[in-house]
């Protein structure tokens, strides 16, 4: 039996209206939540379009283009809501476009994933959606990849509507202490950077925070718990989260215990606290699912601040080199995130564009 | 209730023991002396308010429990107070603990109450806090440096006795805990050497006579033998004799719940109820050995190896003991040490030769330096007369014993005797068992058991290898 989706009205009158806009293959992104059992599409956006559209590209998707969109919006996610798939709204054969849909949502997942520090285990979905609309029938095609296997091939699954998908989900936060010390190499003796140290400093604290032990409003509760038991189903819950950390040592530190004291060309610290905020669909979820939200919005909300802050550190050496053409796609560059945070989205309270700016205005 | 007889008879309560890792880590930015000492006494001093933080957690192993030791000694879950009686805790944990107590004297369920308990705890930090809080900074510092970055094995252990609360205990436990910061930051510096340090490593000794745990911390990487002098001062302060060790890391405290890895049995003598004789007293083997036997160590020695493994067995008490640190020697090991002394020809490594008493004196001198008195009777039925003579090796010296000569090898581990009626009997270990590591099996069919007089052939003769303790801490 196939993936069945979950899908917000709301999400039904966007795309309406995209086709109504006639603007002949439109593509943008399917954002929700997976679960074991069913999944949650609560919005989707379009792609913004290119300032400079690409030559010769013809009908087919650009690739990096939307790779790149996904990318930012991902960054921008609350807890919880993640980039599941894409849509193409096309008036070609919905058979003709799989074969485009599928590298497409095989490249957006490759870039997020390659920007996140989170592994995933067994129990997580790897399936992602592809949709294709024909704006004239309003033929809805919906298939699904399992993006852990290249060579998947598309399963089809449901695609059901229904209203206030996301009206009830619970959130869970917590705010996270950071302190983070991370040695910088003798220039001699090696000549990593200090985005790669960085990393390296980043793995070990992500592999605590994987393996924290989680509390829920002050309890352990065990793994297959009901997260909402014994509550009102249409009630949104407002829980809290405290995570204890036992300091193992990540099998591939870069000290063993004989190498107490190294040499270091200086060091980077990361010192606050990070906010996590993370919803929860309301269809019986497991106090395991709630965990591994909440964990991965936490990793990835200290993975993107710190490559914001590294970002801002790196920012004058890069211009004196001259980088930071008008390449899209790095999303190295500083300036871009001023725009990008002043939008704080939350599609679960306030439905808010995700398409503007464009990224290329970045360097303005 | 909860009273148990250790493997050197001596009477413990329940422990609460925590363990888990600190990181310790910080920047040196200077070489010299004074400046590398400060930096890390401000990063031991850090982690001393860390643990004595609100963020400081302690998590009960296999169970719900988690304490917050500096909230007021908050507790989860809520049916659980500060004044909970210390040992209901045991009722929360839900574990294999019968199987593990159970595993060696499964069957005899008057034990079970015997085993001292172990709750067992996990060092944790809350990382999270009520916010809000700022949001992170990124810092980058280049200079010339050195970065010390290490995990400090904190293993603190506290006695709980039946009165104790949770709040009694955990107040206790992060007095211990900040105690050894303290201690591991005095031996770091003290064992410092230019830029090259040691992690320190707690090790738990059990005193004599019931006077209960003692947490020693040593600097890894040191051996035993450059330590003597922070033992000649843990041997004053506790008022012990200075002829033998307490002290060395092999004489470290083994927990009821820690399970050998090696699968030997230890001293199962343990289990058995000792003989009572008139007038008499039970003079036993000191310490721990393990047991040593046929067909161990994938080696089909039956037949021929009883006293390379009542050897072993001696061996095995001169390493636990803590006066060698070498591993027991194979057959082989001990095969090539008697040609290395001369007293076989080199056809004799890799045969199946027996050994008899002066072998194994030779052995023991060879690898291990230890000397032996060889004592000899004619007759085994002059046996019965080694009373005394057995009575004062075992007072003074604890060694297991061997004994061979013309007929089988055998342990001795001790003797009951009656000074007044000669009344003896003998606590054999059997090196001739074939079977596995079972200690019921062991103690009911008497591969380890107490024996009369007639256990010895009547007729044969019969020679002790009675190994001396060197005069060590």
């Amino acid at each position: 039996m196939g993936r069945g989706y979950i899908v917000d009205d709301t999400v039904e009158v966007y795309l309406s209206k995209l086709c109504e806009q006639q603007s002949d293959h439109v593509t943008g992104l399917v954002i929700g939540q997976n679960s074991i059992q069913r999944d949650f599409v609560v919005m989707a956006c379009r792609t913004p379009s290119r300032e400079e559209p690409l030559v010769g590209a013809g009908k087919s998707p650009d690739k990096e283009w939307i790779s790149e969109h996904a990318r930012q919006v991902s960054r921008m996610l609350p807890g919880g809501l993640s980039v599941i798939g894409v849509f193409v709204i096309s008036d070609a054969d919905a058979k003709e476009t799989l074969a485009s849909l599928r590298q497409l949502v095989f490249a957006v997942q490759r870039l997020i994933s390659s920007e996140s520090l989170w592994k995933a285990d067994d129990n997580e979905v790897t399936d992602c959606v592809t949709l294709h609309i024909n704006p004239k029938s309003r033929k809805i095609s919906c298939r699904t990849f399992d993006i852990k296997d290249p060579k998947s091939l598309a399963k089809p699954a449901d695609w059901k509507y229904q209203a206030a998908v996301c009206s009830s989900w619970s959130t869970m936060s917590c705010c996270v202490k950071v302190d983070l010390l991370v040695p910088l190499p003798d220039n001699k003796a090696c000549t990593k950077s200090m985005d790669e140290c960085l990393k390296e400093g980043l793995k070990v604290w992500t592999y605590q925070i994987e393996n924290a032990v989680c509390l829920i409003d002050g309890i352990q509760l065990p793994d297959d718990a009901e997260l909402t038991a014994g509550q009102k189903r249409n009630v949104r819950q407002v829980l809290t989260a405290q995570l204890l950390v036992t300091p193992v040592r990540y099998k591939h530190a870069v000290f063993t215990p004989t190498d107490v004291v190294q040499r270091c060309g200086g060091a980077l610290s990361v010192r606050g606290a990070i906010h996590s905020r993370a919803y929860v669909h309301n269809n019986k979820p497991k106090a395991k699912l709630a965990e591994k939200i909440l964990k991965k919005d936490v990793v990835s909300t200290m993975v993107t601040r710190v490559q914001m802050l590294l970002d801002e550190l790196l920012a004058p050496e890069d211009e004196s080199k001259g980088v930071g053409t008008d390449k899209p796609g790095t999303g190295t560059s500083p300036h871009l995130w001023p725009h990008l945070l002043c939008l704080i989205i939350n599609p679960l309270h306030r439905r808010t564009s995700l398409y503007s700016p464009p990224p290329q205005k970045r360097n303005k | 209730m909860t009273m148990i007889v250790d493997s050197n008879g001596i009477e413990t309560g329940d422990f609460l023991r925590v363990r888990g890792p600190l990181e310790l880590k910080c920047i040196l930015d200077s070489t010299d002396v004074t400046l590398v000492r400060k930096a890390i006494s401000r990063t031991f001093e850090n982690l001393r308010y860390h643990v004595n933080s609100e963020s400081c957690v302690l998590r009960v192993q296999d169970s719900p429990v988690i304490i917050w030791p500096n909230k007021g000694v908050h507790v989860t879950p809520r049916e659980i107070t500060t004044s909970t009686m210390c040992e209901e805790l045991h009722k929360w944990i839900q574990t294999d603990e019968q199987e593990m107590a159970g595993k060696r004297s499964a069957k005899k369920k008057g034990k079970k109450s015997s085993v001292a308990r172990v709750i067992s705890l996990n060092l944790m930090m809350e990382v999270t806090k009520p916010g809000p809080l700022p949001a992170p900074i990124l810092c980058k510092t280049i200079q010339k440096s050195h970065f010390l970055s290490t995990t400090l094995p904190m293993d603190c252990v506290v006695n709980i006795r039946s009165a104790d609360t949770i709040k009694d205990a955990f107040e206790g436990l992060l007095e211990a805990l900040t105690h050894q910061l303290h201690e591991m930051e005095r031996v770091m510096l003290c064992h410092m050497k230019g830029t090259t340090l040691s992690v320190p490593e707690p090790f738990h000794f059990l005193l004599p006579e019931s006077r209960g745990l003692v947490t020693a911390v040593y600097p890894a990487g040191v051996p035993d033998s450059q330590l003597e002098p922070q033992r000649k001062e843990l041997h004053e302060r506790f008022e012990l004799p200075e002829d033998r060790p307490y002290f060395r890391r092999a004489n470290a405290y083994h927990f009821p719940n820690e399970l050998y890895k090696d699968g030997y049995l230890r001293n199962p003598h343990l289990a058995l109820t000792h003989p009572t004789l008139d007038d008499g007293k039970v003079y036993l083997v000191h310490g721990l050995y393990s047991y040593h036997h046929y067909m161990q160590d994938r080696m089909d020695d039956n037949g021929w190896g009883c006293a390379y493994r009542s050897l072993q067995t001696i061996c095995s008490w001169f390493q636990q003991q803590g006066y060698v640190e070498r591993p027991v020697p194979t057959h082989k090991e001990i095969q090539q040490a008697l040609v290395d002394v001369g007293d076989k020809q080199g056809s004799f490594v890799g045969s199946r030769q027996w050994i008899g008493s002066f072998e194994v004196h030779a052995v023991l001198n060879q690898l291990l330096g230890v000397t032996s008195k060889i004592s000899f009777v004619s007759q085994g039925s002059e046996m019965a007369s080694k009373g005394r003579e057995l009575a004062n090796h075992f007072l003074s010296e604890g060694t297991p014993v061997m004994i061979g000569g013309g007929v089988l090898a055998h342990t001795i581990l001790g003797v009951a005797w009656s000074e007044t009626s000669g009344q003896i009997r003998f606590l054999i270990l059997d090196p001739h068992y074939t079977g596995a590591e079972d200690l019921q099996v062991i103690t009911d069919k008497g591969w380890c058991g107490w024996k009369g007089p007639e256990f010895w052939d009547q007729t044969a003769y019969y020679n002790m290898c009675l190994p001396q303790r060197p005069k060590a801490i």
